[in-house]
């Protein structure tokens, strides 16, 4: 039988399992989250069912075909210009009314919809009732009961979207805007009709419901028209005030008109989500919950992974020590001070990373990080920040990339520009070595408090930095706050897990690639010319740091920091890792801890290692956020511009505490 | 009694009577199925005029204070 391919969308609004459906469809792992806003880009997978080549497009949520922020407007422009084979509309089945809206636009635009009905376990538990035959018949849409998270009901749908395209173009229930507004849109569509381009690409009631609406992006399309003019002149005639207002209403007539017959007991009572929220969405316990909550992540960050560090370092230690059994020569200096002093400074913080983000995803999942960007909106009102640039600043602890990612959801620019410039200072998980490394050994017990004041100095950075740039470059008030809070959900062990592998596959992959090729150039510059003495000034790498010391000597960093510092910017990991191949010289059983705590022979003091610690912390982000900045925000003057922020603001600030820290006498 | 989103207090409830503002002020808050008639029961305000939940639907969402001002709800 021959293949045909055919492309499915899923849309929907945000935070009704479109993701987890496309992960069951698809068998990939997108990342998933119970907050509104996870997905910001469209996510393509391919699954052949039935002798079928599908395409499966999931797109970030979008409440209407009326779009704001850029992940909106990613759903929008997928459904209206590439037209999928057929939509299939995720509809929370616990929240029927609103969800409904976005299919009356759906059904609207003359798309083919397959609705999923998710969640029906949790509609069921509350003691919805939903006739779904009944629903499917009003609307004329075939409607298939899933719960995403178990996976039922895939089959079921892709059955039904197959069927629904064998069907050929059908006529569709349209909901009606009274005698006057039809007349108007009767009209428009009549007029849009002469622009063959036009009215061949979008179905002409559509678009004359839109033009109705003042919808900004479909009066675009018209530029240019043959018909701009004679629709311009109507528009002109028409009184448009209220008109969208009129249309919404209609819309959600007719979905109260259809949900009685449909659904019973569908309003729902004071949940356990309502108890919850009482406490922590409290005024005055908010934010002390919110604070108490973060410190103890960091407090369980460090001190569970301890002995899981431990052993890492034993395993190391003893190759370490096969290794120096080997003799002198290039090979044993390569992997004894190269791989394992490199590779294994940075391996050894896996499981901080692995803690890090379970604690993160635990987070995510059980829907309180839609509640911490509420706590924290007005504080970050008056900061200049928008309510919704808090998930992104959190995310950062984690990693900066996918923080970065996610401002596509703030819909104001200007608020959305800020947030970028600022996130980075948001301490990433790949800084977290550096900091446990050096607080560890020359802060002993006071580690914890060191490392805590790091992140709180990054925090305060943003904050400063945010209020800066919306003073200077981004003059305004950021733009007025609505979010939906997502329900509580239990977050299961599982999924939980599953985030936390992820990541950790990632830092495994990373120290595998990227870190792995850093210090083998790194030891490369170390070893050679041949004869001279390894990690010394006079190897090419000494060279070079010899060069460049000078200008990192006011911050107290010698020429191997101003190296390891320089290679950090492929990955913040690698600061550590080149620390590890420079002071590793000499003795191979020696782990980068012990070579650099006799502050005598590595010169680093107290201060050097504070100053090193706020360096790296704040200066230039690595590469791959570069590159992230650069595509979100499409401009090289705004990514140099942060790379240039970032690195002044890191010198000054090391300095700073470099010579405040030596003036008491913690400078060796 | 009519009074705003912003006035009213921790557990009250009442129906939606007006919204003033501009369309796309409007529009968002249609499209989150905020809008004339519905019954809303305010959740939890924050301090200093921060942001307040309002539960419509069985559903939460959070608005900013001037936002909750520009809503006008029959109590």
């Amino acid at each position: 039988m021959m293949k045909d391919k055919m492309t499915i969308a899923l849309a929907g609004n945000p935070n009704v399992g479109k993701t987890t459906i496309f992960n069951n469809l698809t068998g990939t792992r997108q990342h998933v989250g119970n907050w509104p806003g996870v997905t910001v880009e469209k996510k393509v997978g391919t699954k052949t069912y039935k002798n079928r080549e599908l395409e499966i497009v999931d797109l970030p949520g979008t409440y209407s075909l009326t779009a704001y922020s850029i992940d909106e407007v990613v759903a929008r422009d997928y459904i209206v210009e590439e037209k999928p084979d057929v939509v299939i509309h995720i509809v929370d089945a616990t929240n029927l009314e609103r969800n409904l809206y976005l299919t009356t636009q759906l059904m609207e635009h003359g798309a083919k919809v397959v609705i999923a009905l998710n969640m029906m376990d949790m509609a069921r538990e509350r003691g919805d009732q939903i006739d779904i035959d009944k629903l499917s018949s009003l609307l004329e849409i075939p409607i298939v009961e899933t719960v995403g998270c178990d996976g039922i009901g895939m089959d079921e749908l892709l059955d039904e979207a197959l069927e629904e395209v064998n069907k050929g173009p059908h006529h569709h229930h349209v909901v009606g805007y009274g005698k006057d507004v039809e007349r108007y849109i009767g009209e428009l569509a009549i007029i849009i009709q002469k622009d063959e381009v036009l009215a061949k690409k979008y179905p002409s009631r559509w678009v004359a419901i839109k033009l109705l609406e003042n919808d900004e992006e479909v009066l675009k399309k018209l530029k240019g028209s043959p018909a701009e003019k004679e629709i311009r002149k109507k528009l002109k005639a028409i009184d448009t005030d209220e008109m969208e207002a009129h249309m919404a209403d209609k819309r959600y007539e007719a979905i109260g008109s259809i949900l009685p017959q449909t659904c019973s007991i569908c309003v729902p009572k004071m949940n356990v989500s309502d108890m919850i929220d009482k406490v922590v969405t409290n005024k005055y316990l908010g934010i002390p919950i919110f604070l108490a909550m973060m410190w103890g992540a960091f407090e369980i960050t460090f001190t569970f992974a301890v002995p899981f560090m431990e052993i890492i370092d034993m395993i190391f230690g003893g190759l370490a020590g096969v290794i120096s059994g080997m003799g002198n020569g290039w090979l044993p200096s390569l992997l004894g001070d190269g791989i394992i002093g490199g590779v294994g400074s940075v391996l050894i913080f896996l499981p901080n990373i692995l803690i890090l983000f379970w604690i993160l995803a635990l987070l995510e999942d059980s829907g309180y990080l839609a509640r911490a960007a509420f706590i924290m909106d007005k504080l970050m009102y008056n900061l200049g920040l928008h309510g919704k640039s808090f998930i992104p600043m959190l995310m950062g602890f984690g990693c900066t990339v996918p923080a970065i990612m996610a401002t596509r959801s703030i819909e104001d620019n200007k608020d959305r520009m800020i947030t970028i410039m600022v996130a980075p200072f948001m301490s990433c998980g790949a800084r977290l070595p550096v900091y446990v490394i050096l607080a560890g050994i020359f802060f002993g017990g006071a580690a914890g408090s060191v490392i805590f004041s790091l992140y709180a100095l990054g925090i305060l950075v943003a904050i400063l930095s945010a209020v800066l740039l919306r003073k200077t470059l981004f003059k305004g008030k950021p733009a007025p706050f609505i979010m939906e809070l997502p329900p509580y959900r239990v977050p299961t062990l599982k999924t939980s897990l599953i985030h936390m592998w992820e990541r950790g596959q990632m830092y495994l992959k990373k120290a595998g690639t990227i870190i792995f090729l850093g210090v083998i150039i790194i030891w490369v510059l170390a070893y050679f010319p041949s004869g001279v003495e390894y990690g010394s000034e006079d190897s090419y790498i000494g060279m070079m740091g010899k060069v460049i010391a000078p200008i990192f000597a006011p911050l107290g960093f010698d020429w191997r920091i101003a190296v390891a510092l320089i290679f950090g910017f492929v990955a913040k990991e690698i600061v550590i890792g080149a620390m590890g191949v420079l002071y590793g010289a000499g003795d191979n059983e020696e782990l980068l801890s012990d070579a650099i705590s006799d502050s005598s022979s590595s010169g680093i003091y107290p201060a050097h290692a504070l100053s090193l610690m706020v360096f790296t912390l704040l200066y230039m982000p690595c590469i791959a956020v570069v590159g992230v900045i650069k595509k979100e925000t499409g401009s090289w003057k705004w990514t140099l511009f942060a790379v240039l922020y970032s690195t002044g603001l890191a010198y000054i600030a090391a300095f700073i505490v470099f010579r405040i820290a030596s003036a008491m006498g913690y400078g060796g | 009694m009519e009074k705003t989103l912003a006035t009213m207090i921790q557990g009250e409830s009442g129906t939606i009577s007006r919204m003033e503002g501009g369309d796309e002020f409007k529009r968002k808050l249609r499209n989150i199925g905020i809008r004339e008639g519905k019954l809303v029961t305010l959740v939890t305000k924050q301090y200093f005029g921060g942001p307040i939940v309002l539960k419509v639907d069985g559903r939460d969402t959070s608005i900013g204070r001037g936002m909750a001002r520009r809503i006008y709800v029959d109590v």
